[in-house]
């Protein structure tokens, strides 16, 4: 076997092994949004809605403010329901109130903006939940964090407790951190 | 079971009580230990489920949150209870999300999803199956191993306690029935024990105390009784024995008897044929001898029936000289009164008046009115002829009877005379006829001793037999009725004749009330020789039966007794031709 061969294959398994890393990456990604979108439902299912906000709602709100990370994941969710509402999935760039979000997912992309976002929906009936860094110490109620390459997440119970959120103990269970 | 056959009927029904209750506790233990162990499995069962209801409560936000350490920490909280020996998690997705080993051993695996199977029970381990649900949707689905080991622990435990319970339980079952036994066994026993004695000893009497009424005390009684009959038949057994004995004894003395009388016999047997030798010559001669002695005997028989003729012609006779004797007599007493009246007559006294007269017959007027005895005369005449007129009148009366008397001798004598010369010969004859004329054969004396003949003629068919015979017969009755009425001391003396039929037969009935019979005399009265009357000669009642009877009829004789008279019946036949 001549030097040229070797360093084709070499080369090619190179490719190969790039094509697959890039793949896993991918996949990754893909998996742990699938994951957080699961997230989101169950977050909504653990918590004890207050009646007046389900019963004027049409449907059970969920709000993509920023690029959404999801791609169809949170999509597939819409034919589930919560608290026997349709789940409805809105993108936006902005927090726009009208929208009336039951849960207000704020994507990283929105790193610098999150605390305005916060800031605007104030106490208002509305869940929100950010894998941005420290999101619940900066006021958002439940941030994802990663232990140990799992996907946890933090509650602000506090914050929560302000805007009549109430979480099932089972969740608080769970949770990696309460603050 | 030829064991249980053969044992005492105490140990039967020892074998049977413990039989009895032993499968009756076993089977009462059996339900209560099975019902015992499906309950602890329920109980077990049951606890499992609130426990696995828990766990799965708490794992809800770890499935759906993904937090296995929150969902092993939530597992490992099972701990607590000893008999899960396993639990894990399953996702929705069928995957292993959690796992609890108590061990660490591995050994379990985490059963894959199957929606129909909640419990499974199976080799000594329980698996419960139970749903995780978030919002009523499934997310998972816990299962929890438990080993029922010590279940199984509890039920060996439960079942050594049973067991112990059970022996002690026998035990005592054991105990009672023995005592309550021995009220049916001890008296059979007792029984038994007396029926062996009986057996071996055979001693039949001894005998067992009846206690009861039931089925015991009846069949002590009956044996009671039959211990009776045997004794009595074994009395009555020695007895036969003692008595076969002495039969066997006298038996024999009897072979020895008979064995020296055989040898007697055979001695004789040797005597009698030199004997028979000696017959047979002298059976030769015999028969001369037989033929001779017949023609003697026939002649002798002849003789008989010819002195038996004559002693019935004899007995007539004798009657007809009897009465004409009699009658003899009555003459010889007329004539010795006629001679007295004539030796006492008064004609003599007429003398000495004839005389008185010759001596005054110059005087005659004078001495009939002057002298004294010539004044008598005639009034002495005068009584003299009424004595002589009396005188007269008894001769003419003595001399009527003796007239009379002759002429009954000459009637006597011409019927003697009327049936000598017809013997033999059979005629027409009325029977009263003959009786009439054999009372007048007998009449004289009868008269004299005030005999009263009373008669009960019936009329019947004539006769047709020997008239001589008949009569000899009748004389003969009619006699002896005379006599025993002459010899008896009885006031009323009277004969009475029945003549009636009887049977077709001519019956005659001489009854008198004179001196009797004895009993014991009346079955030989016919015998020849036999005489009871002083001056009988002993054949006249003998002859007269074997007369009547050759006449076909029969002399019967009835008597109540000594005094109380005596009744011969006279039966004879009626001749075939006249009755014809």
């Amino acid at each position: 076997m001549n030097k040229l061969s070797i360093i084709l294959r070499n080369y090619f398994i190179l490719i190969l092994v790039s094509m697959s890393w890039c793949a896993s990456v991918h996949a990754d990604f893909n998996r742990e949004y699938q994951l957080k979108a699961a997230y989101l439902l169950n977050f909504a299912r653990f918590i004890y809605w207050p009646e007046q906000v389900i019963k004027t709602a049409d449907n059970f709100n969920i709000c993509v403010i920023g690029e959404n990370p999801f791609n169809d994941s949170l999509d597939k969710l819409s034919n589930k329901k919560i608290k026997n509402k349709k789940i409805k999935i809105t993108y936006s760039k902005y927090y726009v109130e009208e929208t009336q979000c039951h849960i207000a997912y704020i994507s990283k992309t929105k790193n610098n903006e999150h605390k305005d976002i916060i800031n605007k929906i104030g106490n208002d009936v509305v869940l929100t939940v950010s894998d941005i860094d420290g999101f619940a110490l900066d006021g958002g109620m439940i941030g994802f964090v990663r232990v140990k390459n799992k996907i946890k997440f933090e509650i602000n119970v506090d914050k929560s407790v302000k805007s009549n959120i109430k979480y099932r103990s089972q969740l608080l269970e769970v949770a990696e951190q309460l603050r | 079971m030829n064991i249980l056959k053969n044992l005492g009927i105490h140990s039967k029904l020892l074998i049977v009580y413990i039989s009895i209750t032993g499968l009756m506790l076993a089977i009462a233990f059996t339900i209560i230990t099975s019902l015992n162990l499906k309950s602890s499995k329920n109980n077990i069962i049951s606890d499992l489920n609130v426990v696995a209801d828990i766990v799965a409560d708490s794992s809800v936000a770890s499935l759906a949150f993904s937090d296995f350490e929150s969902a092993g920490s939530n597992l490992s909280l099972l701990k607590s209870h000893k008999s899960v020996v396993f639990a894990c998690i399953r996702t929705a997705g069928n995957n292993v999300f959690a796992e609890y080993d108590l061990d660490v051993k591995n050994i379990f695996i985490c059963d894959d999803f199957d929606a129909h199977e909640n419990i499974i029970i199976l080799n000594g381990y329980v698996d419960l199956f139970k749903p995780v649900f978030l919002d009523g949707e499934p997310i998972g689905r816990l299962q929890i191993k438990a080993s029922l080991s010590e279940l199984t622990e509890r039920t060996i435990r439960s079942a050594q306690i049973s067991l112990i319970i059970f022996i002690g339980l026998m035990l005592v079952t054991v105990l009672i029935s023995r005592r309550i036994m021995r009220f049916i066994t001890d008296p059979i026993t007792s029984l038994k024990d007396l029926a062996q004695k009986v057996s071996r000893n055979k001693d039949y009497s001894l005998r067992m105390e009846k206690t009861t009424d039931d089925e015991v005390g009846v069949l002590i009684g009956s044996f009671n009784n039959m211990l009776d009959q045997i004794q009595n038949r074994d009395s009555a057994l020695i007895e036969e024995k003692e008595k076969a004995e002495a039969l066997a004894e006298s038996a024999k003395n009897y072979a020895l008897k008979t064995e020296k009388m055989n040898v007697d016999l055979e001695n004789e047997i040797r005597e009698r044929a030199r004997i028979e030798d000696e017959l047979q010559e002298l059976n030769e001669t015999l028969e001369d001898k037989v033929y001779e002695r017949t023609s003697e005997l026939k002649e002798l028989n002849e003789k008989i029936g010819d002195i038996a003729r004559n002693a019935g012609m004899a007995e007539v006779a004798s009657g007809v000289l009897h009465n004409v004797g009699n009658v003899l007599n009555s003459v010889n007493v007329s004539a010795s009164v006629i001679r007295e009246h004539v030796r006492k007559s008064k004609a003599e006294n007429l003398n000495r008046i004839v005389m008185m007269l010759e001596e005054n017959k110059d005087n005659l007027a004078g001495f009939i009115s002057e002298d004294d005895k010539g004044r008598q005369i005639p009034r002495f005449l005068s009584l003299l002829a009424d004595q002589l007129n009396a005188e007269k009148e008894g001769l003419y009366n003595e001399l009527d009877e003796l007239a009379s008397n002759i002429d009954h001798i000459k009637n006597v004598i011409s019927m003697q005379q009327s049936y000598a010369g017809s013997y033999g010969v059979r005629e027409k004859v009325v029977l009263s006829d003959l009786v009439e004329d054999a009372l007048k054969i007998n009449l004289q004396g009868m008269k004299r001793y005030g005999i009263k003949v009373v008669k009960n003629y019936n009329d019947i068919k004539q006769l047709y037999v020997d008239k001589h015979k008949t009569l000899q017969v009748i004389i003969n009755l009619i006699s002896n009725a005379k006599y025993a009425l002459v010899d008896s001391a009885n006031t009323e003396k009277e004969i009475i004749l029945n003549i009636s039929n009887e049977d077709d037969m001519a019956r005659l009935e001489v009854r008198d009330t004179g001196i009797g019979i004895e009993k014991k005399d009346v079955p030989h009265l016919f015998e020849y020789g036999f005489k009871k009357r002083r001056g009988g000669h002993g054949f006249g009642l003998h002859h007269s039966a074997i007369v009547a009877n050759e006449l076909g009829g029969s002399v019967s004789v009835k008597s109540d007794g000594l005094g109380k008279g005596a009744s011969f019946v006279l039966l004879l036949p009626y001749d075939k031709q006249i009755t014809e």
